[in-house]
């Protein structure tokens, strides 16, 4: 019985073993070690943005005021997978990791992104993008070099989706058979029995209710709250015209479509990606030494 | 008397029941996790071992005389391709310990190579050199990461097979089931973490 006790705590102390402690994931630049300005900062956040805007690739910059005594490369994988960085079905996140103090630079690649940046090329980008900048002291350009680079292998990839305007197309469309469908509806107040019209009724508030959350779908990638919003309009819009009010089902969609634009703020936050120890590390030596806190 | 008798047996076996259910599917599911990370492991061995052709061809052109070393990987990678790796070595102790030392005797003429390496200026700026070396640096980074995945899955399929209640569904439901082996944490990533409590 001791024994298994003993193998219980083992297993638990095994489990403890590996968990530095992570800086909050405040936005697409994390300036830990307060190496770039404000403006500097806004400027690699919208680079960033841009870069997930085409790919959806995550690129996270994340400057660290010390490793805790960890290996970058080990301390790197686990900052990825604690912030969930990158797309959940293509785990293609992306962090560079500077840590001045400690003289080292990261690439860590997400899962979904090793064959695009191979280890090699991770190593080049740093050894011939980022380095020769940091050697004039400019931190930004560094950075910025790197993952303009990074933008251009990335998009080469992404690059065919065309598709995505033939599924719009197909939205419109769908959104075109709106009036059609109020139009019956209207028409059938007139000629069809109570029991017919509670079927169009509730075939025409599904409708909407489907309708809306799927553009919500597109809109935010949220398949919960958009499941939730569609659910709720199809309820609101069933009830709210009980009287036969058509009228009511187009202010249904007038308000519901009127909320969905209010996504253009960028909160941002890891998607789910996941990370292997793709990357490549070096040793910056005493480059950025002075420089931050 | 009677009946609150009757409604809190009910209830017990109701809790006891619900205790069970939670664990009916977790030693396959967790059996299933850890395969998957087992798996992982290999790749990232086999990537390794890939590598190799590559990398010795790369530094004799250079360092044609270093024979040893080189003779030393090229043997220590033929033997880790004759192993045949089939997740039933996880459980069994003695298979699982000749990979690990197959492993390890690769990963040791490894680093002797690239020790070597160092010496040789013009080797260490072969562009083809480097290359192999980051994408070398890079799976051995990846392999440490697969092994602690893999510790960490089996961990949990271990606990579930030794704790209650999941040993005694495992003792009913699946009474194949056994503790799987595991890697014990390497020297590095033993000395790595300085945390302090």
């Amino acid at each position: 019985m001791i024994r298994f006790f003993v193998t219980l705590l083992f297993f638990i102390g095994v489990a403890t073993w590996a968990a530095p402690t992570f800086p909050e994931l405040s936005g697409r630049v994390v300036d830990q070690a307060e190496l770039l300005t404000p403006d500097q900062e806004q400027s690699l956040s919208e680079l960033s943005k841009t870069i997930e805007d085409n790919s959806t690739a995550q690129v996270v910059v994340v400057t660290l005021k010390s490793l805790e005594g960890y290996d970058i490369s080990d301390y790197g994988y686990q900052l990825g997978r604690y912030w969930k960085i990158g797309q959940k079905d293509k785990n293609n996140g992306l962090l560079i990791i500077i840590a001045p103090n400690d003289h080292k630079v990261r690439i860590e690649v997400g899962y979904g992104l090793e064959g695009d940046i191979t280890d090699a090329q991770a190593n080049d980008l740093i050894l011939t993008k980022m380095v020769p900048r940091f050697k004039q002291k400019d931190v930004y350009g560094g950075i910025k070099d790197t993952m303009e680079e990074i933008k251009v292998i990335i998009s080469k990839e992404y690059q065919a989706e065309p598709v995505k305007e033939k599924s719009h197309l197909f939205y419109i469309l769908l959104i075109a058979l709106i009036p059609l469908l109020v139009l019956i509806f209207w028409a059938g107040t007139y000629y069809f029995s109570k029991q017919v019209m509670v079927i169009l009724k509730l075939t025409a508030s599904l409708f909407i209710g489907g309708i809306v959350g799927m553009l919500i779908w597109i809109a935010s990638h949220l398949v919960i709250i958009s499941a939730i919003v569609g659910l709720i309009v199809f309820i609101i819009t069933y009830f709210s015209n009980k009287n036969s009010d058509f009228g009511s089902i187009i202010d249904t969609i007038g308000n519901s479509s009127g909320s969905m634009s209010s996504d253009s703020f960028d909160i941002f936050s890891g998607s789910g990606g996941s990370f292997g120890g793709g990357g490549s590390s070096v040793d910056i030596g005493d480059l950025l030494d002075g420089l931050g806190s | 008397m009677k009946a609150i008798g009757g409604i809190l047996a009910a209830v017990i076996i109701g809790a006891i029941v619900m205790m069970f259910a939670g664990h009916m599917n977790s030693v396959p599911t967790l059996d299933e996790s850890a395969k998957a990370s087992w798996a992982q492991v290999q790749n990232q061995y086999q990537r390794r071992a890939d590598l190799v052709p590559n990398l010795v061809a790369t530094v004799k052109g250079y360092a044609s005389h270093e024979k040893e070393v080189l003779v030393g990987v090229t043997e220590a990678r033929a033997k880790v391709g004759q192993m045949n790796i089939t997740p039933a070595v996880l459980n069994d102790p003695k298979a699982f310990a000749a990979f690990e030392k197959a492993q390890g005797e690769l990963s040791s003429a490894l680093s002797r190579l690239m020790m070597v390496s160092e010496r040789y200026p013009e080797l260490k700026a072969d562009k083809n050199f480097m290359a192999l070396q980051s994408q070398l640096e890079g799976t051995e980074n990846r392999i440490s990461v697969a092994r602690r995945d893999y510790i960490d899955t089996v961990k949990e399929y271990n606990l579930e097979l030794r704790t209650v209640p999941g040993r005694w569904v495992a003792a009913i439901l699946y009474p194949d089931a056994t503790v799987k082996e595991t890697f014990s944490a390497e020297p590095q990533s033993q000395k790595a973490p300085t945390v302090s409590f």
